[in-house]
């Protein structure tokens, strides 16, 4: 009697002795999920799901152009606006620029749990990394552009604390600047005359005086003005939006992972980091994509810096001031107010149970951005995978309306809090 | 003359054979279970009957954290109210496990054909999303649900 052989996952079934069957058989053997879930990768196996995720992740792409900002990837527009960023007459007392608080030697933020400019501010400086990929700017999504973005913090109070006519003022009078403006949108008004355009004034100057200044003002006038400090805040966006985050270790990984190749790009510890951030962590959920970021809002009950720090509505708030802005995407301002970012503001649900809520930021080079969470409660990556694994100080939800109940106790090892730490810091682009 | 044995590789092909296509049907089912599809069913009925949605989303399957549209049209001739009433529809979405909604509003236009143009939604998490349908005609009101999986 001969024997035969019979298919396995290893080798293929002896097609000689099965007539009709044999081929079917190797179909079939070929088909069998065991077969087909995992590839080789290094010291961790993922499974086929786990990869497909795996490839959402990486690469990341170039930004997308910002259809509302007709000087977005202008050469030009990205010098002016880079002159501009670290300009220190834009503020009220010519001591901050938007350099202070977005300092480059600190990745783009300042190493503070709150920003200290012309007073303290209320909330985390927000790294500049991949900014251009944001849907809402801020932690409360207040701005849904980059060059609206840029336009808040000349005129409150505690960052820049000027106002948009003394800005304009500062262009037309320095034949640099001027000279910039010029070649790309055209010349700007002289305000030369002092009685139409006085030396400050804006609708949101925190001083009276500063207001009626603006107020008192011809209509007309007040759109000049407007106009050029619309353009400014588009010249730093161009500036702003090539900011982006180069390839890092964890991209290599993808890549070899999609070549179907072995990898050794990420540590063994970071490998089961990643497995436990796309798996059982839950983390890949909101910090999804390339950026590591869903764009959107969540609640993830994290108590306040101190017990000084005022009530903060998140969210809810910032989709009311977007509501009363002019500076919007669907605005006059907007060089597409019927595009992608004006359909987002326009299907925004004013009335979404959003209280508390703050943007989910993006992890890329988040090892550089410390402290962490939107009033940099927490010092380091530790502390805050060690929050998400015990929520020993998680507050209640600040609306009763919209639970994330995905947020739970994760119950993480020592080690697995060492690989998920690992696994962020491969997120860090290449020195 | 057969060989005793032939019978004993025959019984054993069958059973190889059962086996295979079990294991093939298994790793399918395993790969749709695992897999996310973000597709609509086709038709979808009502609570009590009086309803019948037919559905398709634009882009499909739907993508996850993009806007997306859908249009609905509704057959309401099973609905116990046979009177010329207008049909109106109202949507709305939300992921269970997660017990939050979408952060957009769901915008509904009729459109000449009577069809409903659903603008707006955006499920921006991956993971189970219910979209529920609230359906009516004069004084029936019925809601229809759809489970769709990212």
């Amino acid at each position: 009697m001969s024997r035969r052989r019979f298919a396995s996952c290893s080798s293929e079934p002896n097609a000689r002795h099965y007539g009709w069957l044999g081929p079917l058989y190797i179909v079939m053997a070929l088909c069998t999920g065991s077969c087909a879930t995992t590839a080789p990768t290094s010291a961790v196996e993922f499974s086929s799901a786990e990869r497909e995720l795996l490839l959402t992740l990486s690469p990341l792409p170039p930004p997308p152009r910002d259809e509302t900002n007709a000087v977005d990837g202008n050469s030009e527009a990205i010098a002016f606006g880079a002159a501009l960023f670290f300009d220190k007459r834009l503020s009220g007392n010519g001591d901050v620029s938007c350099g202070t608080c977005h300092d480059p030697a600190k990745a783009w933020t300042d190493g503070r749990s709150l920003p200290q400019a012309q007073g303290t501010g209320i909330r985390n400086t927000l790294s500049i990394w991949n900014a251009a990929y944001q849907r809402w700017l801020f932690w409360d999504g207040r701005a849904d552009s980059l060059w609206s973005q840029a336009l808040h913090p000349i005129e409150d109070p505690l960052e820049m604390n000027s106002t948009r006519l003394q800005v304009a003022h500062v262009i037309a009078s320095d034949p640099s600047l001027a000279a910039q403006y010029k070649n790309l949108f055209g010349e700007a008004p002289s305000f030369e005359d002092s009685q139409r355009f006085p030396t400050r004034g804006g609708p949101r100057a925190h001083d009276v005086d500063a207001q009626l200044n603006w107020w008192q003002m011809q209509s007309s006038d007040r759109e000049q003005v407007n106009r050029v400090f619309v353009n400014l805040g588009k010249a730093i966006a161009a500036f702003e939006a090539t900011i982006v985050t180069t390839e890092a270790p964890f991209d290599r990984f993808v890549a070899d992972l999609r070549a179907g190749r072995p990898s050794n790009a990420l540590s063994a510890s970071a490998q089961r980091g990643l497995k436990l951030f796309i798996g059982r962590g839950n983390c890949a959920v909101c910090h999804s994509g390339p950026t590591f970021s869903n764009l959107e809002f969540h609640d993830i009950r994290v108590p306040a810096l101190n017990e000084q720090m005022p009530p903060d509505m998140g969210r809810a708030r910032g989709i009311a001031e977007l509501s009363a802005d002019e500076f919007v995407s669907a605005g006059y301002f907007s060089d597409q107010p019927a595009g992608t970012r004006a359909q987002h503001l326009a299907f925004l649900d004013a009335e979404a149970a959003v209280l508390g809520h703050f943007k989910t930021p993006g992890l890329r080079n988040v090892a550089l951005t410390a402290p962490y969470m939107h009033q940099g409660q927490m010092a380091t990556l530790r502390e805050v995978v060690e929050y998400y694994s015990k929520l020993d100080t998680a507050v209640a939800p600040a609306d009763p309306n919209h639970i994330e109940a995905l947020i739970v106790e994760l119950d993480l090892t020592e080690r697995e809090i060492d690989d998920l730490v690992a696994f962020l810091e491969s997120l860090s682009s290449d020195p | 003359m057969r060989n005793p044995s032939d019978n004993w590789n025959d019984v054993t092909h069958r059973a190889l054979f059962a086996l295979m296509v079990t294991a093939s049907l298994g790793g399918i089912t395993a790969a749709h279970a695992d897999g996310a599809s973000g597709l609509l069913p086709s038709e979808l009925t009502s609570e009590h009957g009086g309803f019948r949605l037919t559905l398709h989303s634009t882009p499909a399957p739907i993508p996850v954290n993009e806007l997306f549209e859908m249009v609905v049209r509704v057959d309401a001739s099973a609905a116990a109210d046979d009177s010329s009433n207008p049909v109106w529809l109202r949507a709305s979405a939300e992921m269970p496990a997660h017990k939050h909604g979408m952060n957009t509003r769901v915008i509904v236009e009729q459109l000449e054909n009577g069809e409903f143009a659903l603008k707006g939604l955006l499920f921006h998490m991956r993971g189970e999303w219910l979209i529920t349908f609230d359906v009516a005609k004069g004084r029936v009101h019925e809601q229809a649900k759809v489970r769709v999986l990212l």
